[in-house]
């Protein structure tokens, strides 16, 4: 079809690209479970900083304090600060409203009929609660391992 | 102007045109085919069907009774040959849809089932829950997109049709989205428009059913056939008038009267049924005809239930349960809770009667053909023959697909028997199709758009309602008369060429216009009752009877040149192996069955 | 018919291209009872106040998928949306978010209807079924329809490609209701095209494009749940990679 002329003028509204997820709670919502990323970073930082804390160590020397002093460093001077204690628990809530706002989304990805005759689907809570036993299975077995190994 | 040269163009992208640019892109994928529509094809209003389609499948059916359903159910104002076809073509093109993947409600053995419906002798309406027209149309139009002969024109208005000696040669179009004309050119037109629901007020239509194929056909001399049967549908939602499937009382919904009384008992549809034991046939499975005009003389006795928007009768869905409700009628539940605030699960939904469907229609053979040589026209828009004067509800769904079908394959033979043609006449017609839909522009009048629509659908519910009589016609004859002057007077405040809608609105009043006129004019000439047309006058009420010897016949609503009212014409009634008798309903008519057999025995 | 008729403030975004440079607001009284949806609105508006005001509207019953529009800032089919739930506060229509606006309240869906008609929205069967006799079915038991049936519910009215922020970002991606489409007919029995769709899905335009915002299903009023569709699409999508790593043949 050749193109005659057209009365069209459409308009565009411009893409804010940065701040698009201003304009409505649910994207805010979105992004703050996104941001919670950023905080779980940290985390893992910490973790190595830990790891590498323990590499310092001269374990030859193996009683002496000395010897594991940047240990010693990073449990008393690092994670005893009380900015880095006052972060390590916005970290923790953080993680955890991903945790509950990510479940609530899991089911979606999800769809498992009843039985073989049925049409009826698993229920929504069924995903949940195992995601949820997941979560507090974990927590026990670490806290566990934490506790016995002390 | 742009100019397109086709095969065939199909104006109307709802279940039928869609079905008809399947067919011709089966039948040759060589032939090009323009389906043009006024909307996106999904749009159309084959989207709001609920209830289902009829199709005999079961063992204890067969193919006879649903063609004496049919043409009973007519009133014997059926073509018969044409209805002998429609029923053992139903079954095929129902299932071609399923192979096309409309999800059509299963049996737990993975066949189709089907459900009960009024008026019919047993259950053969296939359905998918209560969105069967919504799974047609979607499975039609993504089935369609794998076809590349079909070239879409959506969102293009038709403004007019091209004919030469006599013959119809393509159509003049506008482009709403950037606003300018096309003329399409072709070997066949189809029309499959759509009805006609917006000549009245209080209807289930969508606001695109203003009848444009009805009046393009009708402005070039082709007759539309039996106008005067407007079908009321029984169970239309208490102020917005949306569409209460039929589907909720082959399910089993019952209606009930101020009272709390089934009155459906006292107009020749009884015995009462027990609730939740429906029968064919039987009380709120009789035709709609029957049920709308027994709501009426309900309304006449006072015993309706009194609503600050009206008065209704009481549909009772409660006894079905909330999960069977969930799984069969959905679409009702979401419905009656947005729109009426009423959970069927727990509450009775408040209904009344609306109109619903054209009977009448386009003139055309049993092959979609119309007395104009490359016209052709199916679904509501036209008149096949196979509705009479009361449509079973279930054969409109399964009209567009059987008649879709037969359209496409005629016109793609037409196709190859004929040569492109263009010539200046074509183009002298469409620029000056062009020339009067801008010249409206020019109009300096006062007239106001909406006024003249909303005293058009005022004038129709008074005059061609449920019951009708010569003084309340002759009123309405007058009163359309009227609005057809006014609306030559309409000065339009939109002067934009993209997207006008009040400039396609005011064109599409006066396609509106015209088709009432076609309406009332049929209706006061058939002096008689029959199926929808119920007359109360006549000397000593001589209109209320069906006057077989007088009026076993189709009217025809022609224009007249120069004339500014319609002309009525008759013509005969294809009667094959099905002769004539009472049309009845309930324990009434199984004793005339058994009479018949016993006859027949002897 | 009430006594005391309420109104309500009701701003519209108008847009004439002909005449305007960019979209301006325009605000009007509009009376409203319990029943008074927001097409009933323009209505009012269109018949009264503003002849020239265009929309797309048809079955006011919320199937036919053409009035969606956003109402303060939210998308909504217009015919199911209620003056009652604003009480008390004004209310704004626009035409849709992330569509080019045509016209007033009409925006241009083109690339809504081209997405989905590329995805092959057609049952494609196997050889075996390909011919079908047209007096039989194919076997679909109630849980084998259940499995899609719920995808099927599309009206295709951009509620939520209004709804979605990678769409705004990146108008390539395919977007929701075109890859709900797709998924609904991979997972139906009698459809073995998935291998023909599946360059649409595993596309850097398909299903991974979708961050798990969710709020296109947040506000699909058909409550279809397109983002679980395309969650399910990446686990299919996921499923077929890695089978292609173990069997490059298939």
């Amino acid at each position: 079809m050749s193109e005659v002329k057209s009365y069209r003028k459409p308009y565009n509204p411009p893409v804010k690209k940065a701040t698009w997820w201003l304009e409505n709670p649910f994207y805010v919502f979105y992004m703050v479970r996104e941001a919670t990323a950023v905080l779980a970073l940290f985390a893992v930082l910490e973790i190595v900083l830990g790891i590498f804390s323990l590499a310092l160590c001269e374990y030859s020397q193996a009683a002496t304090l000395t010897g594991i002093s940047p240990y010693i460093w990073y449990l008393q001077d690092f994670l005893g600060n009380p900015v880095v204690m006052g972060l390590n628990v916005v970290i923790l809530v953080s993680q955890l409203f991903h945790a509950v706002t990510w479940f609530a989304l899991m089911p979606k990805a999800v769809r498992v009929f009843m039985n073989k005759n049925s049409t009826e689907l698993l229920p929504e809570w069924v995903t949940k609660a195992a995601l949820y036993a997941g979560l507090i299975g974990a927590t026990v077995v670490i806290l566990a391992v934490a506790y016995l190994t002390k | 102007m742009e100019k397109y040269q086709a095969d065939v163009a199909i104006v109307g992208a709802g279940g039928t045109g869609l079905r008809a640019a399947i067919a011709v892109a089966q039948a040759d994928p060589k032939l090009r085919v323009a389906l043009i529509s006024k909307v996106y094809p999904m749009r159309s209003h084959t989207v709001a069907a609920e209830g289902g389609a009829a199709g005999v499948v079961r063992d204890d059916d067969s193919y006879q009774k649903h063609f004496e359903d049919t043409v009973a159910g007519g009133d014997w104002l059926c073509e018969q040959d044409v209805v002998e076809r429609f029923v053992r073509q139903a079954p095929e093109e129902l299932y071609q849809l399923e192979h096309w993947g409309c999800p059509w409600s299963r049996k737990p053995d993975g066949n189709v089932n089907v459900r009960r419906f009024g008026g019919m002798k047993v259950p053969r309406t296939w359905f998918a829950a209560d969105k069967s027209g919504f799974h047609m149309l979607h499975t039609l139009y993504q089935t369609s997109v794998k076809f590349p002969s079909i070239q879409r024109f959506d969102e293009h208005f038709v403004l007019d049709l091209l004919v030469e000696d006599g013959e119809c040669r393509g159509v003049v179009c506008y482009d709403l989205q950037n606003g300018v004309f096309r003329q399409i050119n072709a070997k066949a037109v189809f029309l499959a428009t759509g009805g006609a629901g917006r000549c009245y007020l209080f209807n289930t239509n969508g606001g695109i059913v203003t009848g444009d194929g009805m009046a393009l056909a009708y402005r070039h001399g082709v007759p539309l056939r039996d106008m005067e049967f407007v079908q009321y549908h029984p169970t239309g939602l208490l102020g917005c008038g949306l569409l209460m499937t039929e589907g909720c009382r082959g399910e089993g919904g019952v209606l009930y009267n101020k009272d709390g009384y089934r009155y459906l008992q006292d107009y020749g549809l009884g015995p009462e049924t027990p609730v939740g034991q429906p029968k064919n046939k039987y009380m709120e499975l009789g035709p709609r005809d029957r049920l709308s005009q027994a709501f009426w003389n309900e309304s006449k006795k006072g015993r309706t239930i009194k609503y600050p928007l009206g008065e209704a009768v009481h549909l009772d869905l409660t006894h079905l349960g909330e999960k069977y409700l969930h799984e069969r009628l959905p679409l009702i539940c979401e419905l009656a809770q947005t729109y009426s605030g009423v959970d069927p699960v727990k509450q009775p939904v408040p209904v009344r009667p609306v109109v619903h469907y054209t009977m009448g229609g386009i003139e055309t053979d049993g092959n979609t053909q119309t007395r104009m040589p490359g016209l052709y026209a199916g679904g509501e828009c036209a008149s096949v023959g196979i509705h009479g004067a009361n449509r079973l509800g279930s054969n409109s769904l399964v009209e567009t697909i059987v008649f879709g079908k037969i359209g496409g394959d005629a016109m793609a033979e037409r196709a190859h028997q004929i040569k492109d043609h263009d010539s200046a006449e074509l183009d002298r017609q469409a620029e000056a199709a062009q020339a009067r839909a801008l010249s409206l522009f020019d109009v300096k009048g006062t007239e106001s758009l909406s006024k003249i629509r909303h005293e058009m659908g005022q004038t129709m519910e008074e005059g061609v309602g449920i019951y009708r009589e010569e003084e309340s016609m002759q009123k309405t004859i007058d009163t359309l008369k009227e609005l057809q002057k006014r609306v030559k007077n309409v000065g339009l405040t939109d002067r934009g060429r993209v997207f006008n809608t009040e400039w396609m609105n005011l064109i599409e009043l006066g396609y509106t216009l015209d088709v009432a006129q076609c309406m009332v004019h049929s209706a006061i000439n058939r002096k008689e009752s029959r199926g929808s047309h119920q007359r109360l006058d006549g000397p000593n009420g001589a209109y209320r009877q069906r006057d077989d010897e007088n009026f076993l016949k189709h009217s025809l609503a022609f224009k007249v040149a120069g004339a500014d009212e319609p002309e009525i014409k008759y013509s005969d009634v294809k009667i094959t192996t099905f002769q004539p008798a009472k049309r009845v309903y309930g324990a009434e008519a199984e004793a005339a069955e058994a009479a018949r057999k016993a006859k027949e025995a002897k | 018919m009430e006594a005391t008729q309420k109104t309500m403030k009701v701003t519209v975004l108008r847009y004439r291209p002909e005449q305007d440079k960019e979209p301006w607001e325009q605000t009007f009284d509009v009376p409203y009872h319990k029943d008074t949806s927001v097409l009933e609105a323009l209505f009012y508006i269109k018949d009264n106040f503003e002849p020239s005001l265009s929309f797309r509207w048809s079955c006011r019953m919320a199937v036919c998928g053409s009035c969606g529009m956003m109402v303060n800032g939210v998308p909504h089919l217009a015919c199911k949306t209620f003056l009652r739930d604003y009480e008390g506060k004004s209310m704004k229509i626009e035409p849709l978010a992330n569509f080019p606006i045509e016209r007033d309240l009409v925006v241009d869906l083109s690339d809504l209807i081209e997405k989905i008609e590329r995805i092959k929205p057609y049952i494609i069967p196997d050889a075996k079924n390909a011919n079908m006799p047209l007096n039989k079915n194919f076997k679909q038991t109630p849980m084998q329809m259940e499995a899609y049936l719920q995808f099927a519910q599309c009206i295709n009215c951009g509620c939520c490609y209004a709804a979605c922020p990678q769409y705004k970002l990146n108008p390539k991606f395919i977007g929701p209701a075109a890859l709900t489409l797709l998924y609904r007919y991979n997972v139906d029995n009698r459809d073995a095209g998935a291998k023909l769709r599946a360059p649409f899905l595993n596309s850097e335009e398909g299903a991974w494009s979708c961050t798990f915002v969710g709020y296109c299903s947040e506000v699909c009023p058909k409550h279809v749940d397109p983002s679980s569709a395309i969650q399910l699409g990446k686990k299919m999508s996921a499923t077929d990679y890695v089978f292609n790593m173990i069997k490059p043949e298939h």
